[in-house]
């Protein structure tokens, strides 16, 4: 008792600290450059119980038109021992209903991008202190830079409005973790082609090849010049057994950097 | 249990899968084309996946996951997927809630909200 009685007090002193931080937060028209915008379409599933990566995920997949419910998500999301769900199988998930889930890179502008070109924006907050953690997962729908505020599908709330500086905290202790769930055809405009093929590839070897192969062939077309795309492409077609048209992409991959090894190394591995 | 099948078990899986894998012997996935590592050879890919995977398995079983769940679970995640998942099943972030924190840390978190630094309670 003594012991969890000085952890307790340990976790005081720090949060006394942190709230001196929290105040220094820069202000949000200082980390974004855009005008309010609220994806007001975006669909609400209320939380229930412990469920709120079955409602995120499945607010956001059906912002992308997939419809499903957080009751048909949570037998594949949720791990009763841990009281929640984790973000390796959010992303699995996500491709298991045929739509990519991208990444975005740690920056809250990335959020502001995503939401710009109407994706809302799925996300890990930490609602408690780096010691004492509360996972929570929600959608950003909304950025307002002049009322510095963030506005989210949270919980049972279909319109939570957070302060910039309260979101910005809560995100960044949990690593700033946030996906847009997009369709395989449609490379989002603020997409990188590393970021793109990296949401992609892990649908290859969890057998989701027809993902990966229509995803591949996007990034072969906003990326003509991107001798990654093109080995990936040829990677998808090999896993369904095109080796012929596999072979053909590979070949172009090192057409355009005769410096890819995996693309030299496919073409050895499967020469007739 | 994990004795037999270390002593039979593993070197009879490596066995097959090695057999298995020399159909698609020596090609490089887009997972490993991205990462910039040195690629291992496909039949002990094969064998880390297999052993994490079992890993996985058991624990999901042991963390109350719907045993008729797991295989479908299991199916969606890939190689890199499986091996992270097998490393921090028990760690790694859980997104629920906070009616799942109890004892010294929901008194902590109370006091906090009281203070005004943080905002759990609300409306999760």
């Amino acid at each position: 008792m003594a012991r969890s009685a000085q952890c307790g007090a340990a976790a005081l002193v720090a949060a006394v600290l942190l709230a001196g931080c929290a105040g220094s937060a820069p202000a949000l028209d200082s980390v974004i450059e855009r005008a309010p915008v609220e994806l007001i379409a975006t669909p609400f599933h209320p939380q229930t119980a412990l469920q709120c990566g079955p409602a995120a995920l499945a607010t956001a997949l059906e912002a992308d038109g997939v419809q499903v419910s957080p009751a048909e998500l949570e037998p594949r999301l949720f791990l009763p021992e841990r009281g929640g769900s984790l973000q390796t199988e959010l992303i699995a998930s996500t491709r298991r209903y045929g739509r990519v889930p991208l990444q975005l890179d740690t920056r809250m502008q990335a959020i502001a991008d995503g939401l710009a070109s109407g994706y809302p924006v799925l996300v890990l907050q930490n609602l408690g202190t780096p010691w004492t953690p509360v996972w929570h997962y929600a959608v950003v729908v909304g950025l307002d830079p002049e009322q510095e505020r963030v506005v989210l599908r949270s919980g049972t709330e279909r319109r939570r409005f957070e302060h910039s500086a309260d979101f910005m905290r809560s995100w960044s202790y949990a690593g700033r973790w946030a996906v847009v769930v997009t369709d395989p055809q449609e490379v989002p405009a603020f997409a990188s082609l590393r970021e793109w093929l990296s949401a992609a590839a892990p649908a290859e070897s969890a057998g989701q090849l027809a993902l990966a192969e229509s995803a591949y062939a996007a990034a072969v077309v906003r990326w003509p010049e991107s001798a990654l795309a093109h080995a990936a492409l040829g990677n998808a077609r090999h896993a369904r057994g095109e080796v012929e048209a596999a072979r053909g992409a590979w070949r172009q991959a090192l057409a355009l950097d005769p410096d890819l090894d995996a693309a030299r190394r496919n073409l050895a591995a499967t020469a007739p | 249990m994990h004795h037999i099948l270390r002593v039979f078990v593993i070197p009879l899986l490596a066995l097959s899968l090695g057999m298995q894998g020399s159909a698609l012997a020596g090609t490089v996935g887009t997972e490993a084309m991205l990462a910039e590592s040195a690629p291992q050879s496909e039949a002990r890919a094969a064998v880390d996946a297999e052993l994490a995977r079992e890993e996985v398995r058991s624990q999901m079983a042991a963390m109350g996951v719907d045993p008729a769940a797991v295989d479908a679970r299991l199916a969606a995640l890939s190689d890199d997927e499986m091996a992270e998942l097998a490393d921090n099943i028990e760690s790694a972030p859980a997104g629920g809630s906070v009616i799942g924190v109890v004892g010294v840390v929901f008194v902590v978190l109370l006091i906090l909200e009281a203070v005004g630094v943080i905002d759990v309670f609300k409306g999760i």
